[in-house]
C-alpha cells in the first residue's frame, strides 16, 4: 500500500451538482507519493463530474484512450480510478499500454508480475493485483515480450476482464493511444466503455475523427487543458 | 450503464448545452492568440527593432523653431491658425517658393552640395548612383517633409524646421519666415500694384491730351491776336470758350487720375506697414543647441514600423485562427467531434 494522507477535506459538492456521486462519504484517503498527491486536486474535481456524468454505478470497465501520446491519458484514468474508489467501488486500474507503462512507476509499485504474466498464466489473478489505496488495486503491465497485438489478444482470450468483474470489481484501463497502430483500436474494443481524453489545442478535429473511426464504443469526451490562457482583462475587454 | 439514466444534463457544468456561438468563437479566437503569444510577440519586437535601427542609421537632425501671431482671420468656420496653416501648406507645395526658401537661406547651398540628401529613398540612392544638382521638384519635397506646422492656439502657429546641421535648421527657418511674408505681401498688394500701373498709363495719356488741349487754346489765340488784349471779346468769342472747356474738363480728369495714383501709392505704403503683415512673429528662430530627437520623418517611421508590426501581428493571428481546427473547450466537442462531453480537466503531465 502506499503512504496514506488523511484528508479533513469533506466532499465539497455545491448544491448544483448531482448528490448521487456524494451520496455515500468519500472515503478520506488521497494516495501520496514522495509527500505529493499523485493526482492533482483539480483534476480529481474534474474527474468527479465527469464520472457523474457516466453514471458511477454502471461502470464494468471503462478504458481511457487518447487520440496521440502527451494528452494526460494515464492521469486521466489513475483519476477516474481514484474517483471510483473514493464512491466506494472496489476499483482496478489495469496497465494495457504494455509498450510504455507508466503506471507501475509512478504508483512506485512492482512493475511486474502484471497482465501479461496474468494472460499468459505465469501468475494468479490476486498475484498480480498490487494496493495503491483502500478501494484500488493496480494491475500493472507485467513482463512483455514480443508484439503487443498477440498480447492483447492473449488478453482478451483469456477473458481476463470478465474474470476481474468476476470478482466484483470494476477496471479502469489505460489504454494505448489510438493513432500510429492498431494496438488502441485493439485495446479499445475490449472495453464496455470508452473515454477518449483530447488535450486542449494539441490534436486537430480531424485527426480526432480519424483517430476515434473504427472503435466498437462511440468514446465520450474529456477535455484535458482547459486552463485558459486568456488573462481576465482580456475576457473584461471582449465581453465574454 | 444503468446510473446513466437518472442524470439531470442541466445540472452539469459543461457549456454545451448553453453556448452561445458568438461567446464561444469569440473565446476560441482569444484561446488561439494568447496562446501564441510568443509568435505574435515577435513580428511586432521585428518592427520596433527595424524601426530603431532606421532611426539609428538617419542622420543627425537638428530643430529650429518660430512661434507667429496671426493676424488676419479665419474663413469660414476656421481658426485664423488653421487658415494660415493651410495657406503655408499650400505654399510648401509649390516649387516657386521652396525654391526662393532654398535660394535666400543656406538650403539652396547645402542641397548642391549634398545632392543625395534629396533622394534618400529614391532609385538612384538604391542603385548607387551619384545624382546631380536637385531639381526645383526635389527641392520642394524635401522642404515640404522638413517643415512641420502645429497650431498653439486659435491663433498661434509654430513653424519647425529639422535639417542635418544646427545653422542649417535656423537659416532655413528664417529664410523661410522672411520668404513667407513677401509671399503674403505680395499676394495682398499684387491688385493694388495693377492698379497704379493702370492709373499711371491713364495719367500718361491723360497728360498727352491736356496737352494737345492746351496747344490748341495757345494756337487759337495766337492766330487771333485781338482776343487777348481784349477780354470782353473773348468772354464771348465760342469757339474758344468750346477749346477752353475741353482743357478744363481733361485737366480736372487728370487731376483725379493724379489723386487715385496717390491714393494707391499710400494704400500700398500702408499695406507694407509691419503691424498690417498677415502674421508677427512672436518667438523667432534659434539656432539649436541639441539634435531633435523625433523629427517629423522619425514620426513618420516610427508610426510607419509601429503600423507595420501591427498589421503583421493581426495577420498572422488571423491566420492561426482560421487554421487552428483543434478542440479548445468542452463546448465546442459537440459541434466540432459529434461526441459527447462529459467533462474537462485543467492541464495535467501527458501520459
Amino acid at each position: 500500500m502506499l503512504e496514506v494522507k488523511k484528508t479533513t477535506k469533506t466532499a465539497q459538492a455545491s448544491e448544483s451538482w448531482p448528490t448521487s456521486l456524494y451520496a455515500r462519504p468519500r472515503l478520506p484517503v488521497t494516495p501520496m507519493v514522495d509527500s505529493e498527491p499523485i493526482v492533482p486536486d483539480a483534476i480529481l474535481e474534474g474527474c468527479r463530474l465527469a464520472v457523474q456524468q457516466l453514471g458511477a454505478d454502471g461502470i464494468t470497465s471503462l478504458g481511457v484512450t487518447s487520440s496521440m501520446r502527451g494528452e494526460g491519458r494515464t492521469t486521466i484514468s489513475l483519476a477516474i480510478a481514484l474517483v471510483l474508489a473514493e464512491y466506494g467501488l472496489e476499483t482496478v486500474l489495469l496497465e494495457m499500454d504494455v509498450a510504455h507503462p507508466q503506471l507501475g512507476h509512478r504508483l512506485a509499485v512492482a512493475k511486474y508480475p502484471g497482465l501479461i504474466d496474468l494472460a499468459e498464466g505465469r501468475s494468479a489473478l490476486q498475484d498480480v493485483m498490487r494496493p495503491v489505496c483502500p478501494g484500488l488495486n493496480l494491475i500493472p503491465a507485467g513482463q512483455f515480450q514480443g508484439s503487443v497485438p498477440r498480447a492483447l489478444s492473449q488478453v482478451a482470450r483469456a477473458d481476463i476482464l470478465s474474470d476481474i468483474a468476476a470478482a466484483g470489481h470494476v477496471v479502469v484501463a489505460d489504454l494505448p493511444p489510438l493513432l500510429g497502430d492498431s494496438t488502441g483500436h485493439q485495446a479499445a474494443n475490449l472495453m464496455a466503455d470508452v473515454v477518449l481524453v483530447v488535450r486542449a489545442g494539441v490534436v486537430s478535429a480531424a485527426g480526432i475523427n480519424e483517430a476515434v473511426s473504427g472503435l466498437a464504443v462511440t468514446p465520450k469526451v474529456i477535455v484535458n487543458g482547459t486552463h485558459s490562457r486568456v488573462p481576465d482583462w482580456a475576457l473584461r475587454l471582449s465581453g465574454i | 450503464m444503468s446510473g446513466r439514466e437518472g442524470h439531470s444534463p442541466s445540472k452539469f457544468p459543461l457549456e454545451s448545452g448553453s453556448a452561445r456561438p458568438k461567446v464561444t468563437a469569440m473565446r476560441r479566437i482569444l484561446e488561439v492568440v494568447f496562446g501564441h503569444k510568443l509568435l505574435l510577440t515577435v513580428p511586432l519586437v521585428a518592427a520596433v527593432i527595424g524601426t530603431a535601427g532606421f532611426l539609428i542609421l538617419q542622420p543627425p537632425s537638428y530643430q529650429s523653431t518660430a512661434t507667429v501671431f496671426v493676424n488676419a482671420q479665419g474663413l469660414g468656420t476656421q481658426s485664423a491658425a488653421q487658415t494660415q496653416s493651410d495657406t503655408i501648406n499650400q505654399y510648401l507645395k509649390t516649387d516657386a517658393f521652396a525654391v526662393a526658401v532654398a535660394a535666400a537661406g543656406p538650403l539652396g547651398a547645402y542641397l548642391d552640395s549634398h545632392p543625395s540628401a534629396t533622394q534618400s529613398f529614391g532609385l538612384h540612392s538604391i542603385l548607387g548612383e551619384s545624382p546631380g544638382i536637385p531639381s526645383a521638384d526635389a527641392i520642394r519635397t524635401y522642404l515640404a517633409a522638413h517643415v512641420t506646422l502645429t497650431q498653439l492656439g486659435p491663433s498661434e502657429l509654430t513653424i519647425a524646421v529639422n535639417a542635418p546641421t544646427a545653422e542649417l535648421a535656423r537659416g532655413t527657418a528664417d529664410s523661410l519666415l522672411s520668404q513667407l511674408a513677401a509671399a503674403e505681401l505680395a499676394a495682398k498688394i499684387a491688385a493694388t500694384q495693377t492698379q497704379l500701373q493702370v492709373y499711371q498709363t491713364q495719367l500718361q495719356q491723360q497728360s498727352a491730351v491736356l496737352s494737345s488741349d492746351l496747344a490748341a487754346v495757345h494756337s487759337y489765340l495766337v492766330a487771333h491776336p485781338n482776343l487777348a488784349n481784349n477780354p470782353s471779346a473773348s468772354a464771348t468769342d465760342p469757339q474758344l470758350a468750346l477749346l477752353q472747356d475741353r482743357a478744363s474738363v481733361d485737366q480736372q480728369t487728370y487731376l483725379q487720375l493724379l489723386a487715385k495714383i496717390q491714393q494707391a501709392q499710400s494704400d500700398l505704403a500702408l499695406a507694407q506697414q509691419p503691424k498690417l503683415q498677415p502674421f508677427r512673429i512672436v518667438d523667432a528662430p534659434q539656432t539649436p543647441a541639441a539634435q531633435s530627437l523625433l523629427g517629423k520623418q522619425q514620426l513618420v517611421a516610427l508610426a510607419a514600423g509601429l503600423l507595420g508590426g501591427l498589421l503583421a501581428v493581426i495577420a498572422i493571428a488571423a491566420l492561426l485562427v482560421r487554421l487552428d481546427t483543434t478542440v479548445h473547450t468542452a463546448a465546442e466537442v459537440q459541434s466540432m467531434l459529434g461526441l459527447t462531453a462529459i467533462g474537462s480537466t485543467p492541464l495535467s503531465a501527458g501520459g
